[in-house]
């Protein structure tokens, strides 16, 4: 199914001449050490922790309501460093999530209300269910879903996964409207 | 992703006998018998293994061999997450060779998740990260291997006798080893080089059993059954409170059917198992349709024959909404993947064993669908409109994407919440790679390639019944 | 980027001399934070039915809510006691009736008004707690089925995390200026 438009208030979102929309009721931390590298979408109420360390996301993201991307720490024998978190091309992350994840590759979907722990890695292709706990360190290799908590892999995704998530985001980027343009 | 776009509601009918259709993203293509295919009627083939959490990849022999257990990674007892491994240093005592104590390096394993470790069943810890730790052996392994080797026999056996019975067959056991290292040596025939390997292999593994004529004779021990006369005594220890956390969950005794440990003390870490990459092969011709490559890692494929780079797309564009009996209008949008402008036409379901639950008007004329180009995005779009398209046909147009108006009248005996079922055919043309081979080979490609004509049925999921209170 | 100062702080928290408190975290309430603690952006702490006192060291990030609210039909004016070193994590909640030390309410997990922790519990991510209960020293509970173990180990110090913390988090925030009473 084609995805429907949504319209929003065009003075609650900034848009950035890379084509960014970032909602003003979204909170970037630090963030001149943020990187969104273009076309991507931060709703309202997420948080963005630039401060901890740098955040690269790529382009054709969406990162919708409430959620969260928070780089990892990890402990060493001295003291704790925060370690950066980068983010692929074509990335859907739903509602309610907290990411701590250290890369997330491109084309990958999580879904609502997930916790993906600290310093995770997920490849290129994958998906990760509503509601699912990944705990830390966990690594979700290409064209696997992952799901429950702790994760494990429940299915496979299709070979068209890449061209299914390009679709999916670039269509979502394009039906992202403000109220403001619409010709009536 | 799938889900995304609900690419379930439109199912493609990938078997014509059985009717049996799945979605356009699951399917695949076999572009040497123009054919859809799912996963269910192709072959499989295991390319390699690999571990889930180290991404190391393992031939599928050795794998097998290994039991498909990776060397390095670990399970959680407890939780049935993967370990991590952790290193610490220790200070061990002076020992007689020198005076100072000396500062080591070891490593325990510990699950990030549940916080287990293998310190806390008093595991000692190890000096070395990779394979220090041992899986608990199941109790049984003895009798499982004397089995084995039991059926291993009979099998032996059995071939032994068979091939005795069938004396010519020995004569041309000689013959079919020639053709056989003269075929499966050549690279000329890929695509008829296993289905010469199989039969021959067959021959050759009762070939080989003309040495092992002297078998060893195997026997096993029926498991017997005792009577006993003085019966344990129940310990008393059932009568006190259970100590949940202390004793094993029904998942965690599961996880180690071998071994059944009843308390947590007693659990040890298991070697995770491994994950594999497959590629698919078409029944009917023998050629590769999905053959990844062999990085665990990648999500390229050297063949990638999926449904979705062939056969056009169709999709519920905008829905509408539906009450039982009444026409509604829907649009639906047809991509085209290919670098040919294709023309669908659009004709009604025939009998079929799918439920179909709503009348559907479609467009009367051919539908010309632009083709694919990889520019597109770069070009503003609304500047591709044609004006010659009738109005009350195409909704609109954007590239290699037309959207087109149906009608559609759902059952009037529907209620509230049922799901809506409509079925459709369209044939559209398909340029095989015929002229691409041609390029390949040398030769000069004149004339418009002759397409073929494709016909594919469809159902599409309208959506649901809305209560007409709405 | 996109916040703006708030105008008023709240009067009535009391915020120890070293002890980080983000101004864009929300106090409602009667509260008070000892030394050495973090609060991080978008933290939510709301003393509605009583006052909410705030042990040394604790770590409590963004999304978090803390609440003393009195069940339906009770009333009065019970505090919330929380000890030291406790960690809440991104988006959890706790409610419940009081807090030892050493605790780490993991991401999404949530203690509901029955629950009481004692010290080194650990509830997992997405967990919700709200058992007629006292959870048990180094109690951990994770996963889908809840799955419940007496931790042996000793869970890490968060010390180095709240050195790094108070290191950075002044570059990039305007803090609650501490106001306890000498």
């Amino acid at each position: 199914m084609d995805l429907e438009e949504i319209y929003y208030d065009g003075e609650n979102y900034i848009e950035t001449a890379t084509g960014n929309k970032v909602s003003r009721q979204s909170v970037l931390c630090g963030s001149q050490n943020i990187v969104l590298n273009g076309k991507t979408i931060v709703q309202s109420d997420c948080i963005i922790r630039g401060d901890l360390a740098n955040v690269r996301v790529g382009r054709h993201c969406i990162i919708k309501s409430r959620s969260v991307i928070r780089p990892p720490f990890k402990k060493f024998s001295k003291g704790v460093a925060f370690f950066p978190c980068v983010i692929g091309d074509h990335v859907y992350i739903e509602e309610d999530s907290i990411v701590n994840a250290a890369q997330i590759g491109s084309y990958v979907h999580i879904g609502k209300n997930c916790v993906i722990g600290r310093r995770c890695v997920l490849k290129d292709c994958c998906q990760i269910a509503d509601n699912t706990i990944l705990p830390p360190e966990t690594l979700v290799p290409p064209f696997k879903l992952y799901g429950g908590s702790p994760a494990v892999c429940v299915e496979d995704l299709p070979e068209c996964t890449q061209y299914l998530m390009i679709d999916a985001t670039k269509q979502y980027y394009e039906n992202f409207k403000s109220k403001k343009t619409v010709i009536v | 992703m799938a889900s995304l776009l609900q690419v379930d509601r439109v199912q493609y009918v990938f078997d014509v006998d059985t009717q049996d259709s799945q979605s356009l993203s699951r399917l695949y293509f076999c572009i040497y018998c123009l054919g859809l295919r799912s996963s269910h009627n192709l072959l499989h083939e295991d390319d390699s293994h690999f571990c889930p959490q180290a991404l190391d990849s393992l031939a599928s022999a050795e794998a097998v061999s290994r039991k498909n257990k990776c060397s390095n990674s670990w399970r959680c007892p407890a939780c049935l997450h993967t370990l991590s491994t952790r290193a610490t240093s220790t200070i061990s005592p002076p020992t007689t060779d020198s005076n100072k104590p000396t500062v080591k390096t070891v490593y325990y394993q510990s699950c990030t998740f549940c916080r287990w470790s293998t310190r806390s069943v008093g595991i000692d810890d190890k000096e070395v990260a990779n394979d220090a730790w041992m899986e608990k052996e199941n109790p049984s392994l003895p009798r499982i291997n004397k089995l084995l080797e039991y059926y291993k026999y009979l099998e032996h056996k059995e071939k032994v006798e068979q091939a005795r019975k069938s004396p010519i067959k020995k004569e041309l056991m000689s013959v079919t080893m020639q053709l056989k290292q003269k075929y499966t040596s050549s690279k000329h025939s890929p695509g008829k080089k296993s289905m010469f390997g199989d039969s021959l292999s067959g021959a050759l593994s009762s070939l080989r059993l003309k040495d092992v004529s002297s078998l060893k004779d195997v026997s096993i021990d029926a498991s017997s059954t005792l009577a006993l006369d003085d019966v344990e005594k129940l310990n008393t220890d059932v009568y006190k409170p259970v100590q949940f956390t202390a004793m094993t969950s029904t998942a965690q005794r599961l996880d180690q059917p071998g071994n059944q440990i009843i308390e947590c003390s007693d659990l040890a870490p298991r070697r995770s198992q491994m994950f594999m990459k497959q590629s698919l092969r078409c029944k009917i011709c023998d050629h590769n349709i999905i053959k990844p490559e062999y990085s665990p890692t990648s999500i390229k494929f050297k063949i990638h024959l999926i449904a979705l780079n062939h056969i056009p797309d169709i999709r519920i564009s905008k829905p509408s909404t539906l009450r039982a009996g009444e026409r509604c209008q829907f649009v639906l949008s047809i991509t085209n993947p290919t670098e040919h402008v294709i023309h669908a036409t659009f004709l009604p379901m025939e009998e079929t064993k799918h439920e179909i639950n709503a009348k559907i008007e479609l467009p009367t004329c051919d539908i010309v669908v632009g083709k694919f180009d990889d520019a597109a995005e770069f070009v503003d779009q609304l500047t591709s409109t044609n004006n010659t398209d009738d109005a009350s046909i195409i909704a609109f147009r954007r590239g290699n994407k037309v959207g087109f108006y149906v009608h559609c009248t759902p059952d009037p005996a529907l209620s509230p919440g049922d799901n809506v079922w409509v079925g459709m055919r369209f044939k559209h043309e398909h340029y095989g790679s015929a002229p691409l081979a041609l390029l390949l080979k040398g030769g000069e490609v004149e004339k418009e390639p002759e397409p073929n004509w494709l016909t594919h049925s469809v159902f599409i999921n309208l959506g649901k019944i809305q209560s007409s209170l709405e | 980027m996109l916040s703006q100062r708030k105008q008023k702080t709240n009067p009535n928290a009391i915020v120890a001399a070293d002890a980080l408190v983000c101004e864009e975290a929300t106090l409602e309430g009667s509260i008070t934070i000892g030394a050495n603690c973090v609060v991080h952006p978008k933290a939510g702490i709301y003393a509605k039915d009583g006052p909410i006192v705030i042990g040394q060291g604790n770590i409590i990030e963004e999304q978090t809510r803390i609440i003393n609210r009195n069940p339906p039909g009770v009333t009065g004016s019970s505090p919330l006691i929380i000890g030291n070193c406790n960690t809440f994590e991104v988006g959890s909640e706790f409610e419940g009736k009081s807090l030892g030390n050493n605790n780490v309410l993991e991401a999404k997990a949530r203690v509901g008004p029955n629950t009481t922790l004692s010290n080194s519990c650990v509830i997992g991510a997405g967990c919700h707690v709200n058992t007629e209960e006292i959870l048990p020293e180094n109690t951990i509970i994770c996963g889908d089925n809840y799955l419940r173990r007496i931790n042996n180990d000793k869970l890490p110090s968060q010390t180095p995390q709240l050195d790094f913390l108070k290191k950075i988090l002044p570059n990039y925030h305007f803090l609650v200026k501490p106001n306890k009473p000498a």
